[in-house]
């Protein structure tokens, strides 16, 4: 076999620009979802929470209404909410469609 | 096909290429690598099962709110020093990466460490590369099928694996894995553990280098950190270039060429497929992959080894580098002082937490003996890992007649308790704005915290 053929096969892949902003944005607003989950459930402590919903009557919160669970909807929450900031920056960052100076 | 012919005469191109690339995976930084990789898959795998005092050592046991490690228990409380350790890490990943470059990405990185893992796999199954590119380029063969399948199922299992793993370091590890092992597994924990096992596999098997293209913000700000005298992985133009094939034993000199011998082994081992001869350039991870390859092909050539070097920008113009230089020693002396701080503050925290907050009603209250009284409600934490008992007294002593319970509180618990502090007629005249009172357990006397606050009386004062 021809040495440049294998050579090809280590040209470095290239992401297509809208996988490269998904990508940007998705793991850009996962860091924030981290450090937003970590601020928040250093100073709340979601048993409040379970317990307001069970209003004295333990057990009336959902089955998936722990710790755990409000940590977890809460950083999806976090993620969903940056990731949303993450689009809007990346689509005013590309610009108008067009230019005030078109031909 | 010209070179194919010539392959039998000409040292490296492809011949010489099957023989070196096997040698690549044991060159000195090759094995520096996997060693890191063994070492922190280990901690990685192996720490949640280390038990420390009858418990697990290291845990971050969310659902309890509190984190052990080792001897210590964290509560919420005591978040400072949790971002304190992130930024004793920042900075330390800064004053590394000033002196020695992407160490950090080439031997330590979560996405370098498991993409070698489940490049290990993946030449355990389907061998090496040429192999691997052979295998790709067929078509559907029973051995296509029964090689990708049996990775698949390597792949998954070790993902599946840190998966486990991962959740081990936030509920305990013992629970779960007989919660695995009996099918009983909580709807959150079995979230988790695909969840992750999931962003394993797609990391470590497919993205790969794109998450350091694309989306690590180390990999854009790194080149900030680096000056003319950080250590890089370099290709040394002067020595190599003119590049070129030549015939075994040609002078290289009387022929015009360097000491390249443009075998593009260096290329085909990179992991992030970028050529090193280029320059510095950010895709480069600095896992010295060429550095290790270019060696072997250098060996067998007969040349000096480092074509391909840690090297500094200075020291490839021919300058001495400067090893101590301000960017490095600011760097430590902003890390070894937080990081004595970090220490110190560790070794003095107090397991007890105190607030005081004044009664919002009366300044002050007196009563019908003529004794002036002030209310005060007391938050009493307990960060011990035992319960304790609490009892109430106040600065400066034998001035006041302090009227509160001695309280019990749980570990990890917050109290609030009612304290009143009296100070009789005739001794109103001694009393100070400015008092402190204090919790001690009765138990330990070394468990005490003190606060200051105010103590008001008619006068004004």
């Amino acid at each position: 076999m021809d040495p440049r053929a294998e050579d090809e096969a280590t040209v470095v892949r290239r992401w297509p620009p809208q996988m490269r902003m998904a990508a940007a944005v998705g793991w850009s607003s996962f860091l924030a979802a981290c450090l937003g989950t970590m601020l928040t459930f250093a100073a709340l402590d979601p048993q409040l929470i379970i317990d307001g919903m069970d209003r004295g009557e333990p057990g009336a919160a959902p089955w998936w209404f722990t710790r755990t669970g409000i940590y977890s909807i809460g950083f999806f929450l976090f993620w969903a909410v940056a990731a949303v900031a993450g689009l809007l920056a990346a689509w005013l960052q590309a610009g108008p469609a067009t230019g005030g100076d078109g031909p | 096909m010209n070179e194919g012919t010539a392959g039998a005469e000409v040292v490296s191109l492809y011949e010489a290429h099957r023989k070196v690339y096997p040698r690549e995976v044991a060159g000195r930084f090759a094995r520096l690598r996997t060693l890191a990789a063994f070492a922190l898959l280990g901690i990685f795998y192996g720490l949640p099962w280390v038990q420390w005092n009858g418990r697990q050592a290291v845990l971050f046991d969310l659902p309890a709110r509190k984190f052990h490690l080792f001897g210590l228990t964290l509560w919420p409380q005591d978040f400072l020093y949790l971002s304190w350790l992130l930024i004793l890490a920042a900075l330390t990943l800064f004053f590394v990466t000033a002196v020695a470059g992407r160490v950090w990405c080439g031997y330590a990185c979560p996405q370098t460490v498991w993409t070698e893992a489940f490049l290990g796999l993946e030449r355990l199954v389907e061998g090496d590369r040429p192999q691997r590119l052979k295998l790709d380029r067929q078509p559907w063969t029973t051995e296509w099928v029964l090689r990708k399948a049996a990775k698949q199922v390597l792949w998954i299992a070790f993902a599946a694996l840190t998966g486990f793993s991962f959740v081990a370091f936030f509920t305990p590890a013992r629970e779960l894995a007989a919660a695995v092992q009996g099918f009983q597994l909580g709807g959150w924990e079995a979230f988790w553990i695909l969840f992750y096992g999931f962003a394993t596999y797609g990391n470590a098997g497919f993205l790969r280098e794109q998450v350091c293209m694309y989306m690590c913000p180390y990999a854009r700000f790194q080149g900030a950190m680096f000056d003319h005298d950080t250590l890089i992985v370099s290709y040394d133009p002067g020595r190599g270039e003119p590049r070129g094939a030549r015939k075994r034993g040609v002078d290289p000199k009387a022929a015009g060429l360097g000491d390249c011998v443009d075998c593009t082994i260096c290329v085909q081992v990179c992991p992030t497929g970028i050529d090193i001869r280029k320059g510095l350039q950010y895709e480069c991870i600095a896992c010295a992959a060429c550095v290790d390859a270019c060696d072997g092909v250098m060996a067998k050539v007969g040349y000096q080894p480092g074509l391909i070097r840690y090297a500094t920008e200075r020291e490839l113009s021919g300058t001495k580098t400067r090893y101590l230089r301000p960017r490095v020693l600011v760097y430590g002396a902003l890390l070894a002082a937080l990081g004595i701080g970090f220490v110190v503050s560790l070794s003095l925290r107090q397991p007890i937490g105190l607030d005081i907050i004044r009664d919002r009603n009366a300044l002050y209250r007196v009563l019908p003996d003529g004794s002036v009284e002030n209310v005060y409600s007391l938050r009493i934490l307990n960060k011990d890992d035992d319960a304790h008992r609490y009892a109430i007294g106040a600065e400066p002593a034998g001035l006041f007649q302090v009227d509160a319970e001695v309280v019990q509180v749980g570990a990890g618990e917050v109290r609030a308790v009612p304290a009143r502090l009296r100070v009789a007629p005739g001794e109103l005249g001694r009393a100070p704005r400015e008092i402190a009172i204090s919790v001690r357990a009765i138990d330990d006397p070394a468990l005490a915290a003190a606060h200051d606050t105010r103590f008001f009386t008619p006068d004004g004062r």
